[in-house]
């Protein structure tokens, strides 16, 4: 396993488009409304611990690098050079989720820092709630990593893994939130989709919702992963 | 001798095809296994189940004795249709990147580029190579970490007449000097013909038989074309002295199959009773023919 770890890791820190990708989003997230910051005093001060969130809560960026990532084995026809020396289907989901979960660390250590660089000047205070939030995106982002890998690793095309993923966490997130307005419901369905977790943290994040939050990324991984190990178990590698 | 890969009774189905059909294959330590077959006749598929690349519905694969490919499989290079390799990257870093996923030397990549003759490719992208260099960078991937079986299919593919003889030597001093055991599929039969020491011949799914080079050279049996005059009269005079069965003739030639050791006497025999004969020589059956004999066309 640390073999193919290596190799994965390997993979995605040596492609152009993670690298482009992180830069994209330090633009949008972090130095344009650092440069807006600027010139328009607003009234209402955004916390630090949300601009952290905001600036790598980009789930557009991390299902493209993602993607690009997972896919290029199937597309160069690298998958069956491992299959062929014995490593399995599992092992070889596993690898890429691990290699993906780390390429999203570096990601969001690379936002935080960038943030603290331009936005610390505003003030450090950083509240337990703060903290709340930020591991909540955390687990969010740690479990939507899986959702986008098992896709992407399902389609096998890059074009089909980026679409069938922007509409997991897009066009799920409209639908389920129709569906509150339409049912006159008092929960908002679309904070327990999977890529919506941290909208169960309320205005004042307490620890129950975190811990909420937690056991239903958890839930959804493991069942994530149930169900791709089976979808997989016997698929052709070309 | 040890067995390194024995597949018993492979049934592969692909929707209503039943493209493998009970295929056994046994293959020995040492050996060069020639995996021969027409176009679509399941040599492909066949070595995609022995890999795991695909799934049997039925039938069981063996490797190393007992052993599994999850248990050897660092062991057993291979090389399934178009080669697998990162084509943003050189060769060199196609090489180096396999070598850490199958535990081998990393730094050992320079000495299998030349190997392979690619030393020369330095910083060229895999995308901007030509067919024949992916075909031998593929052949470098199969041998990385010095696998002690290597399934290769149709590794000339693409390969020009020089490239061809490189392989087919490399093939020869892996198998002498290392003792690594091959498994080669190929329909170009008189290249493999070379270096093969075993033949498995498959037909639509069917394995037809597995025989020895050797053994097979011998089935290969001489026969005796004759250039008479009078076929039928040359006809009655050899049945006399070869079976019946083994006669045949066309026109002016008839064709003795086996009994090549009857030469002289049917040739006095002939002459005695007024047949002219104009010509008569011994010749084989090549590889080909006995293959498409084989096959029944
Ligand atoms: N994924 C698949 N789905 C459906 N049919 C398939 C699939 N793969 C192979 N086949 C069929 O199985 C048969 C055997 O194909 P295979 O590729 O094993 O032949 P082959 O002996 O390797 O031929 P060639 O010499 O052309 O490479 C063919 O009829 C092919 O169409
Ligand atoms: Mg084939």
């Amino acid at each position: 396993m640390s073999r193919l770890l290596k190799v994965y890791l390997r993979n995605i820190f040596k492609q152009k488009g993670y690298y482009v990708c992180t830069g994209i989003s330090l633009l949008i997230g972090v130095i344009i409304p650092f440069i807006i910051s600027l010139f328009i005093k607003s009234t209402d001060t955004i916390t630090l611990a949300s601009r952290i969130v905001d600036s790598f809560k980009v789930d557009i960026i991390i299902v493209i690098f993602v993607t690009l990532f997972v896919c290029s084995d199937f597309t160069d026809g690298t998958a069956k050079n491992f299959i062929a020396r014995g490593y399995s289907r599992r092992q070889i989901l596993y690898g890429k989720y691990l290699a993906s979960l780390i390429a999203v660390g570096v990601y969001f250590l690379g936002c935080l820092a960038f943030t603290l660089a331009f936005f610390a000047k505003d003030g450090l205070n950083f509240t337990i709630s703060d903290l709340y939030m930020i591991l909540a995106a955390i687990a969010t982002a740690v479990a939507s990593t899986g959702l986008y890998v098992i896709v992407a690793n399902t389609a096998e095309k890059v074009s089909t893994g980026i679409a069938v993923n922007i509409i997991m966490f897009s066009f799920f997130s409209l639908l389920l939130e129709g569906l509150t307005t339409l049912l006159k419901l008092n929960i908002n369905l679309s904070n327990y989709w999977i890529t919506g977790l941290t909208g169960l943290m309320g205005e004042k994040a307490v620890l129950v919702d975190l811990f909420k939050v937690i056991g239903i990324a958890a839930v959804y991984l493991v069942l994530l992963f149930e169900i791709s190990n089976f979808i997989i178990k016997k698929k052709e590698v070309k | 001798m040890a067995d390194m890969l024995v597949a018993r009774d492979i049934v592969k189905i692909y929707g209503k095809r039943t493209v493998l059909k009970k295929v056994n294959m046994n293959i020995q330590k040492g050996d060069i296994y020639g995996f021969i077959g027409k176009n679509g006749a399941g040599k492909t598929t066949f070595m995609r189940v022995i890999l795991s690349l695909t799934y049997p519905q039925s039938g069981d694969v063996k490797l190393f004795g007992d052993k599994t490919l999850q248990e050897v499989g660092l062991k057993v290079g291979s090389l399934i249709e178009a080669p697998g390799i990162y084509k943003n990257l050189t060769g060199e870093e196609n090489l180096r990147r396999f070598s850490i996923l199958y535990g081998a030397d990393p730094d050992k990549a320079p000495e299998l580029l030349k190997l392979v003759g690619l030393n020369n490719t330095g910083k060229k992208k895999v995308k901007d190579y030509s067919l024949g260099m992916r075909q031998r960078l593929g052949i470098a991937i199969a041998l990385i970490g010095d696998p002690e079986l290597l399934l290769l299919d149709e590794p000339i593919n693409g390969l020009d007449p020089e490239g061809i003889k490189e392989i087919r030597d490399l093939i020869l001093k892996l198998n002498e000097e290392k003792g690594i055991t091959f498994l080669i599929s190929s329909h170009l039969l008189d290249e493999l013909g070379k270096v093969v020491t075993k033949y498995g011949i498959i037909n639509d799914g069917e394995m037809l038989e597995e025989i020895d080079a050797e053994e097979l050279r011998e089935k290969c049996k001489q026969k005796l074309t004759i250039e008479v005059d009078d076929l039928a009269k040359a006809m009655s005079i050899a049945a006399k002295i070869v079976k019946e069965e083994n006669l045949s003739g066309n026109k002016h030639i008839m064709t003795v199959e086996g009994e090549v050791s009857k030469a002289a006497e049917l040739n006095t025999a002939l002459v005695k009773g007024g047949v002219a004969v104009k010509a008569i020589y011994p010749n084989s059956d090549t590889l080909e023919e006995y293959f498409m004999k084989r096959i029944g066309e």
